[in-house]
């Protein structure tokens, strides 16, 4: 078309516009003149103009609602989407359209959801990579996901998830609809963790989470969407391009996405955390932590990647306007309004955020990746610690708070723990826990007071550092602190205050020596004593102190003649400096007095023992007449009683004083039920001893009381799971057998042999119990099984140590064992060992010699060595019966081998007095 | 150089040259749009009407807005652009559903295509939009006032200081234009 032909026509159109309808045709009639075909331009182009209605009136924006408003666009409701008919919108994400779907093949009635994907996929490469992904996530299986059933691309290009259709609200809407308080809110959003967890063991990442795509359903089942997905658009979309920044910014929502996804850096796990710490920062404020004015780059940036987040516990103070999902109101929320759908009260909802949760959330949200929790799986971990009380990983940097929380929970713990392991460790020796606690608090002088504080509160700050959840069980925990303590003074903690390292080694290496780490308990003892001879000189109650805790030491490791030497040493320093009265002489004496009882020396032990008995009785009743009724420092004294009592009593039972012995016993069980209360381990420990003492006597019933009553009160103390319930079972199970209670006694055995063989730590104590119960089979001649058992718990004890003191044991229960089977030719040399052992022994055990030469002589009477196995069946009967000692069992068992010898050897009257005992026995 | 720095210079470079410098930018700007849209698309809470002014104030803004000031001139430049770019976005977004309209489910939907709304909204607009094309080729400044109010959203008043004349100039060449177009779009089908 010509210029100014154009022109022409512009200039006519205009100046008809002017013009009404009738005089428009005047106009052009006359304008064109006979120029028809520009006539009839400008006119059509009039009339076109005039045609309604008329869709460029309204900007063009208007035209695509479903651009911006996401509530209009169904328009693709009724569309086929693979095997499925989209039946109505759902909702509208960053990606695409979520539709409910139905299947539409009639195949079988399954309704889903089908998300569709804005972006196409254009290249076979990207459509290969989004098939791949898909694949991926269709593995996850995990009751907190959403399921991804199917995948695809629709012929358009357009990408498209098939997925579980979840009948649910948003977890922000669950949880205030049902008021949920603040722990019911963490108890929710952990069963959130784990399915991000378990996703991120299968290494895929959400990279999108938020609380639209975490549904609750009515049952309160929370369930994960869209798990992955950003993943697979931004690999299957965004391929060649080098335009992560805005693919990022496209798949992402600013307000939950990670500093490193608004920066397109790589995304790990750590986003999720991060993603999931905003999630729960507005679970339980009702804010989020940023408020973005814009959806500027630089704004998002900065807010995102620089701005520090407020304390959740702050955030609930404040008062802000937010948008809601209707766009006429907007709710103003203020810290009533966030507090009424949580714990009712501002006050309430800040007490429950402050501290922990603060800094859970806060560690959640930190910048760098590396500096939150490594994984979703210690985030919900922490978050459980926070729910039992425990101290969390968040605030690990403080230590006050360790301190003050580990001590709130576990002092009775660690107490016991200390108790429990003396008492396990060092039999029922030494000082104990509380008798240092209370010499401590004791002391006299400010100066020594102020120390003491000061020992103390470094202590403290030491069991804070344990972490409860790294270490199983009290042992674990105090070797932990122990550990620590050392480490720190290793590092120069207590520089240039030699006392009061000295006392810290010393009680760090008191507690390595009752947990038989004794190299570390050696080396912390021996630089204390140097330490305050170096700062004290000799003759000091501290270096008394020392010499006393080396002793303790040496007779550990085995060195019985450097313990006494030490002994000695500090018993004299002790009686000179303190006095012959006083309680430090008493615990060095009776230490000492212990020492001789092992070594044999058991004139000298009963007089170390029983002078330091009555030292610490004098030193109790010092103490009842000074201090109120049940003061500790009482309670410390009478402990101290006790344990003399029961060493004394023990050593008393070698000398055969029995009567003695046990009216001991049941002194010591009284005291140490005052002291520690009537369900203590160390109650348990003495009536054992005292069941064990009556059962030598052969007072069995009585024995079984007791027994019984000590396993009822370690099954209390320890549960069920436990090595010293084992124990209590293996004690009982011996004593029934002993009775000829075997069918009793077969379960109990079982029991202890399957909490040994669970438990770590046993090996010795199951050797026992296999013995045990091998012996027990054999007396049934259940050879098959118990020569296994024998022989296994013999490999072990040799294991062990060659000069084990039970090889005895369990020579004679294997020997036996072969016996009952018939391979006499194989026990007797078992059995001669056995019983050679037995004779060595020291003190002379008469039952047990009985026992080796009873089972000996009926060996050898297969063997036809009949003139041997008289002499030792003889001389075991007699032992028996005239020893004092009754053991109808044994007993038993030896006259029926006699009368079998006599048989076997042609002489049935010499065995006619031993068929007249019947009854007898 | 960032994407906002090239916008810039881009549009420093629009008061020179013109032409040549609006190609660069146009792809920047869709791009820009495109997002914008999206997010609108995402997070704008139901029945909230858009102002497409203001959709194209906020691309301006993020595009241009942190760094060097720019000048009037090609401020109002930069809405002829953005508006291009409107164009391209919106006729694309009609273009391809349109197109899966006649893909896979011809069978099923053939009956009710034309009856639909948004049928006849995009068949309308594509068409539009190769009107268009031919209409610049007639006479560029109609086309621009096409442009920059039906798509680029902008008022009469906009409209006059983009393009430097009076409002009533601009009326005169809406009209024209609009008749032009729908004559031709009757016509050409």
């Amino acid at each position: 078309m010509k210029t100014d032909r154009w022109d022409r026509i512009r200039e006519l159109f205009e100046e008809a516009c002017e013009l009404g309808p009738a005089e428009r045709r005047e106009f052009l009639a006359d304008a064109c003149g006979d120029d028809d075909h520009l006539r009839v331009e400008v006119e059509s182009i009039l009339a076109a103009g005039e045609q309604t209605p008329d869709l460029l009136d309204e900007p063009a924006v208007n035209a695509f609602p479903e651009l911006f408003d996401p509530h209009r666009s169904e328009a693709l409701v009724g569309r086929r989407v693979g095997a499925y008919e989209l039946v109505k919108l759902l909702a509208c994400g960053g990606m695409g359209a979520v539709y409910l779907a139905r299947r539409a093949d009639d195949e079988y009635d399954q309704t889903v959801a089908i998300k569709l994907i804005k972006h196409r996929i254009a290249t076979d490469e990207t459509l290969r990579r989004f098939r791949a992904e898909r694949q991926t996530l269709a593995s996850l299986e995990h009751p907190n996901i959403a399921r991804l059933l199917d995948g695809g691309v629709a012929p358009d290009g357009v990408p498209f998830f098939v997925m579980e259709f979840v009948d649910g609200v948003s977890i922000d809407r669950y949880c205030d609809e049902h008021l949920l308080s603040t722990h019911d809110r963490l108890r929710l959003f952990q069963c959130v963790c784990s399915a991000v967890s378990y996703a991120h063991q299968k290494l895929i990442v959400h990279r999108d989470l938020k609380p639209s795509n975490i549904l609750v359903t009515p049952q309160g089942v929370p369930k994960l969407l869209d798990f992955g997905i950003a993943k697979v658009l931004e690999t299957s979309t965004n391929g060649q391009s080098g335009d992560r920044t805005a693919t990022a910014q496209r798949v992402m929502t600013p307000e939950y996405a990670s500093p490193e996804q608004i920066r397109a850096e790589p995304v790990t796990t750590a986003a999720d955390v991060y993603s999931l710490g905003v999630v729960l920062f507005e679970l339980l404020t009702g804010h989020r932590p940023y408020r973005l004015r814009n959806r500027l780059p630089h704004e998002i940036a900065r807010t995102i990647c620089e701005q520090d987040p407020p304390r959740p516990s702050t955030a609930v103070g404040r008062v802000e306007e937010v948008a809601t999902g209707d766009p006429t109101t907007r709710i103003t929320l203020t810290p009533w309004s966030v507090s009424r759908t949580r714990e009712g009260r501002p006050e309430r909802l800040r007490r429950s955020l402050r501290g922990d949760l603060d800094e859970i959330i806060l560690k959640a949200l930190r910048k760098e990746p590396s500096r939150r929790y490594g994984s979703v799986e210690q985030f919900s971990q922490d978050i459980r610690c926070h729910l039992e009380g425990l101290p969390v990983a968040a605030r690990r940097g403080s230590a006050r708070y360790r301190a003050a929380k580990f001590l709130r929970r576990n002092r009775t713990r660690v107490f016991v723990a200390v108790i429990v392991t003396l008492s396990l460790m060092g039999g029922l020796v030494a000082t104990t826990w509380q008798g240092w606690l209370a010499r401590e608090s004791s002391r006299k002088t400010h100066a020594e007071a102020r120390k003491v504080e000061r020992t103390n509160a470094f202590l403290t700050r030491m069991l804070a550092s344990v972490d409860p959840g790294a270490a199983t069980g009290p042992h674990g925990a105090v070797r932990l602190m122990l550990d620590e303590a050392a480490g720190s003074i290793e590092a120069g903690a207590l520089a240039g205050q030699p006392e009061v390292e000295a006392s810290v080694r010393t009680s760090i290496g008191m507690t390595y020596l009752r947990l038989g780490r004794l190299d570390e308990a050696g080396e912390h003892l021996a630089m204390a004593l140097d330490i305050r001879r170096r700062v004290l000189g000799d003759e000091h109650a501290l270096v008394a102190e020392g010499l006393n805790n080396m002793g303790l030491l040496a007779r550990a490791t085995g060195d019985t003649d450097a313990a006494e030497t030490y002994y000695r040493e500090s018993l004299r320093r002790r009686r000179e400096l303190l006095g012959a009265d006083s309680a430090e002489y008493a615990e060095t004496l009776n230490n000492l007095g212990v020492l001789l009882r092992t070594t044999g020396c058991l004139e000298s032990a009963l007089e170390c023992l029983r002078d330091a008995l009555e030292i610490r009785h004098r030193v109790l009743q010092g103490w009842e007449r000074e201090t109120a009724a049940g003061s500790r420092v009482t309670l410390a004294a009478l402990a101290d009683v006790a344990t003399t009592t029961v060493n004394l009593a023990a050593a008393l039972k070698n000398t055969g004083a029995f009567d003695q012995a046990l009216a001991l016993y049941r002194e010591a069980a009284v005291h140490l039920r005052a002291t520690l209360g009537p369900e203590h381990y160390r109650v348990a420990v003495c009536l054992n001893n005292q069941a064990l003492l009556l059962a030598d006597t052969g007072r069995y019933e009585e024995a079984e009381d007791l027994y019984r009553e000590s396993l009822a009160i370690r099954r209390t103390v320890f549960g069920d799971e436990h090595l010293a319930v084992a124990t209590g079972l293996k004690n009982l199970a011996l004593l029934l057998t002993t009775m000829g209670r075997y069918e009793e006694a077969e379960p109990l055995y079982r029991e202890a042999l399957d909490l040994g063989r669970r438990l770590p730590g046993s090996t010795l104590a199951l050797a026992t119990t296999m013995n045990n119960l091998a012996d027990l089979l054999a007396s049934w001649q259940r050879c098959d099984e118990a020569a296994p058992l024998a022989r296994a718990a013999l490999e072990i004890r040799r294991g062990r140590d060659p000069n084990h003191p039970r090889l005895a044991s369990s020579l004679l229960v294997l020997g036996r064992s072969l016996a009952e089977c018939g391979d006499a030719a194989g026990a007797q040399p078992l059995l001669r060992e056995s019983l050679s052992l037995y004779g060595r022994r020291q003190p002379v055990n008469h039952l047990k010699i009985a026992r080796a030469q009873s089972e000996l002589g009926g060996c050898l009477i297969d063997l036809d060595r009949f003139e041997e196995a008289e002499e030792l069946l003889l001389e075991s009967f007699s032992r028996v019966r005239d020893g004092g000692v009754r053991h109808p069992v044994l007993s038993r068992e030896t006259r029926t081998r006699i009368i079998n010898l006599y048989d076997a050897w042609g002489r049935p009257d010499a065995a006619a007095p031993y068929l007249d005992m019947e009854g007898h026995l | 150089m960032t994407a906002s720095g090239e916008v810039t210079q881009a549009l420093l470079d629009l008061d020179g040259s013109g032409g040549e410098a609006a190609e660069k930018l146009l792809p920047l700007v869709y791009d820009e749009l495109r997002r914008l849209a999206d997010h609108y698309f995402r997070d704008e809470p139901a029945g909230q009407t858009l102002q497409p002014t203001a959709l194209v104030h906020e691309v301006y803004m993020r595009l241009a807005g942190s760094s060097t000031p720019v000048q009037c001139t090609s401020r109002a430049q930069f809405f002829a652009v953005a508006a291009q770019a409107m164009r391209h976005l919106l006729i694309d977004h009609a273009r391809r559903r349109r197109a899966a309209r006649r893909g896979g489910d011809r069978r099923k939907h053939s009956l009710d295509d034309v009856l639909e709304p948004a049928t006849y909204r995009d068949e309308y607009l594509v068409a539009l939009d190769d009107a268009l094309t031919d209409l610049e080729a007639v006479d560029r400044q109609l086309s621009r006032v096409i442009e920059l109010r039906f798509f680029g959203g902008l008022t009469v008043e906009e409209t006059a200081q983009v393009m430097g004349v009076s409002p009533i100039t601009v009326k005169r060449r809406w009209r024209l234009a609009k008749g032009w177009l729908h004559r031709q779009i009757v016509q050409g089908r």
